[in-house]
């Protein structure tokens, strides 16, 4: 990546910022998704790791402390004098002191165990008040004077050393009382955090003093100039107590930074033990060798400044070496996170609480004017201010609520004005509170144009097929009036020829020839013939026009209905007319009549010339659909001219065989188109013709098609 | 057959008027017929103007009126017929050749007595002139105030 593309108001690492440090390993909650940002509680900002070790620590050292107790205890029980002062030099711990650490210890155990339950809470400060007491009581004794018998209530004290016979020290009694104080605190660890620690550090101090008075023999460091000195595991017994005081509430300040996660929580964590325990190990070697003569004064301090000095810089370079590791790694991810951010092809940005950019990426860069770096400033010193408030607003709502938000927001490039669709959401600081708001704000301004257009085009294409229709429905209407004129215009000269010519047949037919009269006659046909034709082609384009009206149709009843309208000329001839299972369907009724009517009318009318005329209607399901057939053994048609049977006007046969207009089948073709279906015709001439027509059975699905 | 009311004949076209006016002579209807050919005279007759303004003070018995008629056509005349208190009471019958569903609807919408399509063949069509007269001049009954005038 090359130039300052990925634009960042904060140098992540270069600040103190204990967020800035996190530790980069993968899975790490720094690296939580988006998603997981909204709405958090403030976080701690220790590492859960670190504070189970220092939970474990407290135990253990709780616990050791308890040993040490009891340990000398029996020490008294039994008289081992190792046990109730570790050398006889040393002066001893009092059996009030030892029961006191197996009080305090024991506290501290249920606390760190059993945190939170009432009962153990009220255990827990039952042993420290006893505590306290005992140390209390041992105070008052030294300070005015009196002797209770306290210390001596269990053993009697006979050693050599001490003030006073079984009076633990008023040191060891302060310390009891303060570690008894601090251990109480812990059951409200949060708001008593700084006083409880303080009082754990100060016991600590003091047992620590202790203890390097014992390593160094320096009297005047274990009593501080009091009157009793403090026992050497008394001293390890305080130093115990108050690491386990420290460790046990690790998540709270200010000794939170030995668990916390950051370089501070490192260098904390290496460097105190090693001052803690190395330094006076090195002091205690170097004693030793003066005492014994190994060397002398000069040579000791020299080589002791020098093996400290040698420890401390290898520590420091140990430490400075793992922390820059990881400050790569740090460098790297950043890295790789730039390279993300600014070739992302949407543009992501971070704003303060003020709205002032602190991040943005190449792609949000260049959506912004160019002259300046927009960082610290707000959309208002670079946007017009109308563009500028709509944006803030979003802004604000996000800050507001800390919930995510999606708006589509508009802003002007150089190249005009461009859409962008935005998510936008809080961000917060390593300490959990809201610090921006970030936003990532893809451009749809191509596509909302292309949606445009196409929206556009929809638009046109409709207003096109309206134009369309209404010319069609114009068209259409000149058609009706059409056949209204036809109807009209046509009917009308023919009913005066009929009239007249029915008149002159009627009254003057005596005063004609013969051959006049065959004039007449022939008029006459020729005029029924063409009424015939007029009122058959109104009655086909007023079929193409109707749309079927779709109801369940009992074909059955239909077919009877029709046979009863031919049932005298049926009877009259003596036609066989059978009529097998004709199953229902969906359909117009009144068209589909007109369909079996045209049929029938035609069977009978060309089985006229045969002997015994036979007609067979029929219908059977078959393959999603329903195949009527009207069969009869009429002289039937030629074949070669079989796709000319339904078509208008078209006969297969000279009127003076059989009279018809050739409307008929065409009607027939019409209405079952209409229902979608589909007619046919086969013939064996003079045998047998089969005329047929089908039903979708899902006839009522098409209702939409009308 | 005491009152013979005039019968008034709206027809444009003159063979079919001649049909209608033989078919009622050869029905003995001996009702007077005045024919006019177009929608414009039929108003003129009934309203006593123009052509037909001298005319007596009296309105037909029955009115046969064709649809698709010259300059006024038969629903602007059924509509006229309607909308005056002197005419709103004479039956009017439609006698067309229009079997249009649209034709027959406006009619009835503007108050037609009845609508009757002409039959092509003259006998049948003598038979309807027949059943109209014998219905609308012998059998029905007249509102009050038209008859006898």
């Amino acid at each position: 990546m090359t130039g300052p593309a990925l634009w960042t108001r904060d140098a992540p690492l270069a600040g103190e910022d204990r967020a800035e440090s996190r530790d980069p390993t993968p899975g790490d909650e720094g690296f939580e998704p988006v998603g997981a940002l909204r709405r958090r509680q403030r976080r701690p900002r220790s590492s859960p790791q670190y504070a189970r070790i220092a939970t474990r620590t407290a135990l253990g050292c709780s616990v050791a402390a308890v040993s040490i107790g009891v340990a000398a205890l029996l020490g008294w029980i039994f008289d081992v004098t190792v046990l109730t002062r570790v050398s006889s030099e040393y002066v001893s711990m009092k059996a009030t002191t030892a029961v006191c650490f197996v009080l305090s210890g024991a506290a501290l155990v249920l606390n760190v165990t059993r945190p939170g339950s009432r009962a153990t809470q009220r255990v827990s400060l039952g042993m420290v008040l006893v505590t306290v007491g005992l140390a209390g009581t041992a105070l008052m004794e030294t300070i005015v004077g009196l002797d209770t018998g306290l210390g001596e209530a269990l053993f009697e004290d006979t050693g050599p050393l001490g003030a006073r016979p079984g009076l633990m020290s008023p040191l060891t009694a302060g310390s009891f009382l303060l570690i008894g104080t601090a251990t109480a605190l812990l059951w409200w660890p949060r708001r008593s955090a700084w006083l409880r620690e303080i009082l754990a550090a100060a016991v600590a101090v003091v047992a620590y003093a202790g203890l390097i008075g014992y390593l160094f023999g320096a009297e005047s460091l274990q009593s501080f100039g009091l009157l009793t000195r403090m026992a050497l595991h008394t001293a390890l017994g305080f130093s115990l107590l108050s690491t386990a005081v420290l460790c046990a509430e690790p998540e709270v300040a200010p000794f939170d930074v030995f668990v916390s996660r950051g370089v501070g929580g490192q260098l904390t964590r290496r460097l105190v033990p090693i001052v803690i325990l190395l330094l006076p190990a090195i002091g205690a070697a170097r004693l030793h060798a003066q005492r014994v003569g190994l060397v002398s004064t000069e040579l000791g301090l020299a080589l002791m400044v020098l093996v400290t000095g040698a420890i401390l810089v290898g520590v420091v370079l140990w430490t400075s070496d793992s922390l820059g590791r990881s400050e790569e790694a740090l460098r790297d991810r950043e890295q790789e996170l730039k390279s993300i951010l600014d070739n992302a092809q949407v543009a992501i940005f971070v704003k303060d609480l003020e709205g002032r950019y602190r991040l943005l990426n190449r792609f949000a860069a260049s959506y912004l004017p160019e002259a300046s770096s927009p960082l610290g400033q707000t959309d208002f010193d670079l946007l017009p201010a109308a563009i500028a408030e709509v944006l803030w607003q979003n802004d604000r709502t996000v800050l507001d609520t800390q919930t995510e938000l999606r708006a589509e927001e508009r802003v002007t490039r150089h190249d005009g004005e461009r859409t962008m669709l935005s998510v936008k959401f809080p961000v917060y600081d390593a300490e959990g509170g809201i610090s921006g708001v970030c936003g990532i704000s893809t451009d749809v301004t191509d596509s909302k144009r292309a949606e445009d257009a196409v929206r556009n085009l929809n638009a046109e294409l409709e207003a096109r097929v309206t134009q369309r229709t209404a010319a069609l429905e114009a068209s259409n209407r000149e058609l009706e009036s059409f056949t209204y004129t036809v109807s009209h215009d046509l009917r009308a000269p023919l009913r005066a020829i009929e009239g007249f010519s029915g008149i002159l047949d009627r009254d003057w037919s005596d005063r004609l020839s013969d051959d006049g009269r065959h004039c007449l006659e022939r008029i006459r046909v020729n005029v029924m013939h063409m009424t015939d034709l007029v009122e058959d082609l109104l009655q086909f384009s007023r079929i193409s026009r109707e749309i079927p009206h779709w109801e369940v149709v009992e074909m059955g009843t239909l077919v009877e209905k029709v046979l009863d309208r031919y049932q005298e000329e049926i009877s009259s001839r003596g036609v066989q007319v059978e009529v097998l299972d004709v199953p229902g369907c969906t359909g117009d009724p009144h068209l589909l009549e007109q369909v079996w009517a045209n049929l029938l009318d035609n069977a009978l009318k060309f089985t006229r010339l045969s002997g015994e005329a036979r007609i067979r209607l029929a219908g059977v399901a078959r393959g999603g659909r329903i195949v009527y057939s009207v069969e009869d053994n009429g002289v039937g048609f030629d074949s070669r001219y079989k796709d000319k049977l339904f078509e208008v006007f078209q006969r297969l046969h000279s009127p003076d065989e059989f009279e018809g207009t050739g409307i008929g089948l065409a009607i027939v073709e019409r209405i079952v188109g209409a229902h979608g279906g589909e007619v046919g015709a086969e013939c064996d001439p003079g045998v047998w013709t089969r005329f047929s027509f089908t039903i979708p059975l899902q006839g009522a699905e098409r209702r939409g098609d009308g | 057959m005491v009152e013979e009311g005039e019968i008034l004949l709206v027809e444009d076209n003159r063979d079919d008027a001649e049909l209608a006016m033989r078919a009622l002579e050869e029905n003995n209807l001996v009702n007077p017929i005045v024919w006019v050919r177009d929608g414009a005279e039929a108003l003129e007759f009934l309203f006593r103007e123009g052509r037909h303004a001298g005319r007596p003070e009296s309105q037909p018995r029955l009115i046969l009126l064709d649809l698709k008629l010259p300059l006024v056509d038969g629903h602007e005349v059924l509509a006229r017929i309607g909308d005056d208190p002197r005419t709103r009471l004479v039956p009017v019958v439609v006698l067309t050749s229009s079997q249009q569903e649209r034709d027959r609807l406006q009619s009835y919408l503007l108050g037609v007595n009845s609508y009757i399509v002409k039959p092509v063949d003259f006998s049948s069509f003598v038979e309807a002139m027949r059943i109209i007269g014998m219905y609308w001049l012998l059998l029905n009954q007249p509102p009050p105030g038209t008859e006898g005038t």
